[in-house]
């Protein structure tokens, strides 16, 4: 499995869609449930599943999905 | 952790039973944050009653502890719903008469407060401060979080639950913190120590453990900087998880939901090996080996239960004999067979044993927690008995204590001294049994017991007990209110509630306070509003001997007219429907299905005392 559609599973389980409709446009203003609680919940389950750690910068810079995948890449390279 | 089947099947369910039968076949240890959320977003999607209304109040971000305590406690049955108060306005949250916490009329109210927030002098900058100052710090802190409980109490009807403080991972001073004079170490250990002294009278207010519960999370672990920095949040979704299950341990006991006896197997369960094969020496227990020493443990937790005021019964597959010399011969056996209350050693069905247990200690199935190392025995009494709690142990000796321990069921707030004695009583009551089988007439059973009763108004030393009477006892229990700490010191306060408690000896022994009535003086004639007895003490005429002394209070000396009561009926009050007809009093109104409640009234006429053989009262 690749490392993004580890974090696309991750992310439907955590904002309740499904795998398919995860992409990288998605964002607090288009999801319903992603709000500041799921945003954390997001990072703990990223950083445990991908075994990385993101920095409090990174946290507060993740504005979208395409934003997730871009920082765990930076620390998957 | 849910796996994806599951959690498909969770988004599209619709009833709370539904929820429950799912989960009950799911993998629900170590679930994850995520399963959690996702568990407890399909719950609050579905109307359910709430057993337990928790109120949070604290000085950082709570979420998403309420959402785990809601999936922990549903788990177990329980249904919560909860709220969370304004960031840092825990005293705002109770004093407002139209604060969120108010107009959510809570049971519990948790209140967690950080030192990071509430005392930053001594969070980190301890060094900085005379010895004086740190007294002087640590006395406010008590000082403030006995203001806040006593508003509490005087504003609200919860139980309240208040946190200690953690002390952390790393204490300022470092190794050198042991040669301080009051050292940050001591500081933490006297405040925490202050603050439990500070309640432990208070059947109302309970400290809760943070400290240990952070232990128990592993402190390096249990915090995370960058997500207090960013949304302060004080714990890791590793320590909400754990401070879930400790608060989770706090709602069963604060709702009564106490499981009364444990029903034990025997072979490879309280010892090693299987007697008809391995013979009497043959047995693992005690010292000599892993496996007798872990079952040595065993029994020695069992004990533990027992001095909690577990009943203990035995549910065995064996000659009767076997296990009588078994009992008798190995010295190394820390039970003994009178610590049992109930013994059933045959070649029953296990769930047939287990349903004559229940009846013969006279309390609930869903009293019961089973115990047994064999699957299918544990699976059969799921099947048939699914109000019985069943515990399967693993196939490993060395795990069964952690999985006894683990078992949030038999939780109480308080241990009472009824409950330690609650072994004794059980056992006079089975003499009493016996002696009954050898007197023709019930009237001369009565005589020969000698039972004597008080029957006295209710005092503030009767609190605990009458609390547990009121959440505990189903049976004969008319209308099985379930009140609060704070309306049982209400009862007592005011002068439009007679509360009386009933204590009983005979001659086997102290029963200890087994029954109380409450009266409602407050319309213009007398209303029973509740009647208990708790089953040990039922079917002796002890409850004629209570109505007697109501009828003599309000009818006979006083001159009210007619005194009103009520039959509500649960799944388990059936034997005493007619309790009011058969002392007397007349039926008024039958609501039409002839099961769910009656309405009953005796006028001062007609109210007649009537005998109760072999009973002597004192206070009337």
């Amino acid at each position: 499995m690749s490392i993004n559609s580890t974090i696309n599973a991750l992310i439907a389980d955590v904002l309740n869609l499904n795998e398919d409709e995860v992409n990288g446009e998605l964002s607090p203003e288009n999801t319903e449930y992603w709000d500041s609680m799921a945003h954390l919940t997001m990072v703990t389950a990223i950083e445990e599943e991908c075994d990385v750690k993101l920095t409090m910068n990174d946290v507060q810079s993740i504005k979208c999905v395409d934003d997730i995948y871009q920082i765990v890449q930076k620390y998957m390279a | 952790m849910l796996d994806k089947e599951i959690k498909k099947q969770l988004r599209v369910l619709d009833s709370a039973d539904a929820l429950l039968l799912l989960l009950s076949g799911a993998d629900v240890t170590e679930l994850s944050q995520r399963d959690v959320d996702a568990i407890a977003r399909q719950y609050r999607k579905l109307s359910t009653v709430a057993d337990c209304k928790i109120a949070y109040l604290s000085n950082h971000t709570i979420a998403p502890l309420d959402r785990s305590v809601e999936v922990a406690s549903l788990l177990e049955n329980i249904f919560v719903e909860s709220y969370i108060g304004e960031y840092d306005q825990y005293f705002q949250e109770i004093l407002g008469s139209s604060s969120g916490c108010q107009l959510f009329k809570p049971d519990v109210i948790f209140l967690d407060l950080t030192l990071r927030a509430l005392a930053p002098a001594i969070f980190d900058g301890f060094l900085s401060l005379s010895d004086q100052q740190r007294e002087d710090e640590l006395n406010r802190i008590l000082g403030l979080i006995s203001d806040w409980v006593e508003l509490a109490k005087e504003q609200t009807d919860a139980v309240l639950v208040v946190s200690n403080f953690s002390r952390p991972a790393r204490v300022q001073a470092g190794v050198a913190d042991a040669k301080l004079k009051l050292s940050e170490v001591e500081f933490y250990h006297r405040l925490n120590l202050e603050l439990q002294k500070l309640f432990i009278e208070d059947v109302r207010t309970h400290v809760f453990d943070m400290d240990h519960v952070m232990s128990c999370a592993g402190k390096s672990l249990a915090q995370e900087p960058k997500m207090y920095y960013l949304a302060k949040m004080e714990w890791t979704e590793r320590a909400v998880v754990v401070v879930a299950e400790h608060l989770q341990r706090m709602v069963s006991a604060i709702l009564g939901r106490t499981k009364k006896c444990l029903v034990l197997d025997l072979d490879n369960t309280l010892w090693g090996g299987v007697v008809g094969e391995d013979g009497i020496e043959g047995l693992s227990i005690g010292e000599g080996s892993p496996e007798g020493e872990a079952f040595y443990d065993l029994q020695r937790y069992v004990c533990v239960l027992k001095e909690r005021g577990v009943l203990l019964a035995i549910c065995s597959k064996n000659n009767l004999q076997d296990i009588e010399e078994v009992f008798q011969q190995r010295d190394e056996m820390v039970l003994k067979l009178k610590d049992f209350s109930a013994v059933k050693i045959n070649w029953q069905r296990k769930h047939t044993n287990i349903e004559e247990i229940a009846k013969e200690l006279n309390i609930g199935l869903d009293s019961l927690v089973f115990v047994d190392d064999n699957p299918v025995e544990c699976e059969l009494v799921r099947q048939m008995l699914p109000e019985v709690t069943t515990v399967e142990l693993s196939s490993d000796p060395s795990d069964y204590v952690s999985q006894l321990k683990a078992l949030s069921v038999f939780e109480k707030l308080v241990l009472t001294d009824e409950d330690r004695q609650k072994t004794l009583q059980y056992a006079q009551n089975s003499k009493r049994e016996s002696l009954r089988r050898d007197i023709k007439d019930i009237n001369s059973f009565y005589e020969s017991i000698g039972t004597e009763v008080s029957i006295d108004v209710a005092e503030e030393k009767h609190k605990a007990r009458v609390h547990q009477l009121f959440t505990k006892t189903n049976q004969f229990n008319l209308t099985t209110m379930r009140y609060s700490i704070a309306d049982v010191q209400r009862f007592i306060e005011e002068e439009d509630w007679d509360l009386h408690v009933t204590h009983v000896k005979d001659n086997f022994g102290d029963l200890g306070v087994v029954g109380l009535y409450l009266i409602d003086k407050n319309s213009s004639d007398v209303r029973i509003d509740s009647f208990i007895l708790s089953c040990r003490a039922m079917g002796r005429g002890i409850e004629t001997a209570m109505m007697n002394k109501i009828k003599q209070d309000y009818l006979l000396n006083d001159s009210v007219g007619k005194i009103s009561a009520t039959y509500l009926a649960t799944a388990k009050n059936k034997p005493v429907s007619d309790f009011y007809g058969s002392e007397g009093f007349c039926v008024v109104d039958e609501a039409d299905d002839e099961s769910s409640e009656k309405k009953y009234v005796i006028n001062k006429q007609v109210a007649q005392l009537r005998t109760c053989s072999g009973i002597t009262v004192r206070g009337i």
